[in-house]
This record gives structure tokens, sequence and C-alpha cells, in this order.
């Protein structure tokens, strides 16, 4: 088991995704459920580094009516027709 | 504005699909932003969060439902194909999909096992009850699951059976995710780090 993410640098997680093509992990938060931290809800990004087990955070999403994310995912694109 | 962290390889040509609290389901791609594309039931307001998300049949093409809405919407590249009643009446709580096996879910309080065929859920053959409120649903080793009540990470292998509980934390599991030597969840609440587990 390696350390994993600490709770004060998500809020609420409530969904996962790590594309197949990269080493990051998108992170749902769902702060609670009245948005209490006063953001209505985000995305958290971290680099996973296989060799030292540790979490890097890349970034946030947030705005544009996110709120209270609870899953996410990627979807690949489709093969481009030949 | 949408703030975007460092792009990566990992959002190049993909799309990110989210489903919030709302029930909307949205598709931001980089450069274009967030977009409402979909819609299921919301959360009850104040109650506790639902499960269930995404499930990726081939690329371009997901299956989305939850706890919340016996419908489950099919999307294929980025927008709305169809949605449908689930079969079933109970609600699916995890879906998923993997290469070798398609789509499948979890239903109802016994985690009965259904998986996508010609368009619609039907009951898995054999019939499988994995026990279990599943919350998340993952391939690996067998069936890897998230077990609402219990804050741990169940596994079963089918022809040999259940393998011990995992514990995670006090709250749900409610996302495992799965990469190169990485199984990862998630768990609801703000006491919550999130469990990663490296494969061995």
């Amino acid at each position: 088991m390696v350390p994993g993410i600490p709770a004060a640098r998500v809020r609420d997680p409530a969904g996962l995704a790590f594309p197949a093509s990269s080493s990051e992990v998108f992170v749902g938060n769902r702060h609670g459920n009245n948005s209490a931290d006063g953001v209505a809800g985000s995305i958290s990004r971290f680099l996973y580094d296989r060799a030292t087990r540790s979490f890097t955070a890349t970034g946030t999403i947030s705005g544009n009516g996110l709120a209270g994310v609870h899953q996410l995912n990627f979807s690949s694109p489709p093969p481009q027709a030949t | 504005m949408l703030y975007v962290g460092p792009t990566g390889p990992s959002t190049a040509g993909a799309d990110m699909l989210t489903l919030d609290k709302l029930g909307t389901i949205s598709r931001y791609r980089e450069g274009r932003g967030l977009t409402a594309i979909g819609r299921l039931a919301p959360v009850v307001d104040g109650g506790p969060p639902l499960t269930g998300g995404f499930a990726e049949l081939t690329p371009g093409e997901v299956l989305v439902a939850w706890s919340s809405d016996p419908k489950t919407v099919w999307l294929r590249r980025g927008e709305v194909l169809d949605t449908m009643r689930t079969s079933s009446m109970k609600p699916l709580t995890a879906v998923a999909s993997d290469p070798s096996v398609g789509g499948f879910a979890m239903s109802g309080p016994f985690g009965e096992l259904l998986e996508w065929s010609a368009g619609r859920w039907v009951e898995s053959q054999p019939a499988t009850r994995l026990e279990a409120v599943g919350f998340s649903l993952r391939v690996w080793r067998g069936l890897l699951f998230g077990v609402g009540s219990e804050g741990a990470i169940r596994q079963h292998v089918p022809g040999v059976g259940f393998c011990p509980r995992l514990h995670g934390g006090g709250n749900a599991i409610r996302g495992l995710v799965l990469g190169d030597r990485l199984v990862g969840a998630a768990g609801h609440g703000d006491d919550n780090q999130l469990l990663i587990i490296e494969q061995d």
C-alpha cells in the first residue's frame, strides 16, 4: 500500500479517474452536502510518480457550473476512419 | 471561467465526463470548457451522495447510470445517443466495463451482477450475487468492488469465491481506478484520505 493522498488535499472525494494514457490521477470533489467551503464542486489533479510512490498536485478544475462532482471518467476518442 | 491545471497527455484528445449532484452529465474538452450533455435524477437535497457512474464500452461509447434513477444514458462521441429504462427496477449502484467482459453493473441491496447485452442490462449468466451494495466496480483478478456500508474493498474470483476484506476507512469506497500497477480507491468523507494500493 502506498501513502495515498491526504484528506487535506482533497475535498470530500467521491470520484476517481486514472486515464490509462497518463500517470495523472483525477479526483472528483463533492465539497460536502452544502458546499460549506464556498466551492460548488471541483476536480483535483495529481501526478503519480511510480518511483517515489508520491502524488504531486498539478491543478484544479472548477467553475462553469461544476457542482458536487460525484463521478468522472475519460472517454477515449474513437479511432479515426481511414 | 473554467480553470484548468497544467495540461498533460491525459486529456489530449479525450473527453472528460462528469456526473454531479444535480444529475448533470457534462463533457469537458480541453479548450472548449464544460458542456452539459445529459441529465439523470438529482441527489435528494442534503441526502447522501449517490453511486454509479460511467462505463466505457468502446472508445467513445459510454454508459452512464446511478442510483437515483432507473435510467441509463448511452453516450457516443460525447453526445447522448439514447436514454433507456434499466430493465431491473432495482437501481444500479455501480457500473463498469472491461474489454474482457464488456459492460457490467451491480444492482440492488444484494449486489446482483448485470451484463450489458444487445443494448440493455440483463442478469449475468450464471446468476451472480456479490452480497453487498456495491459502490464501485472493476475487473481486477476477478471482480473488485467497494462495499457501501463498510468502507471496505472486496474481491470476488469466479470459481474461487470471496477474498478477505480490505478496509480502507470509515466511509464508503466510492471509486476504484486501475492503472499500470496502481489500484486506487476514493473514500467519501472529509476525514478520508484516498487509499492507494499498488498492485504487487
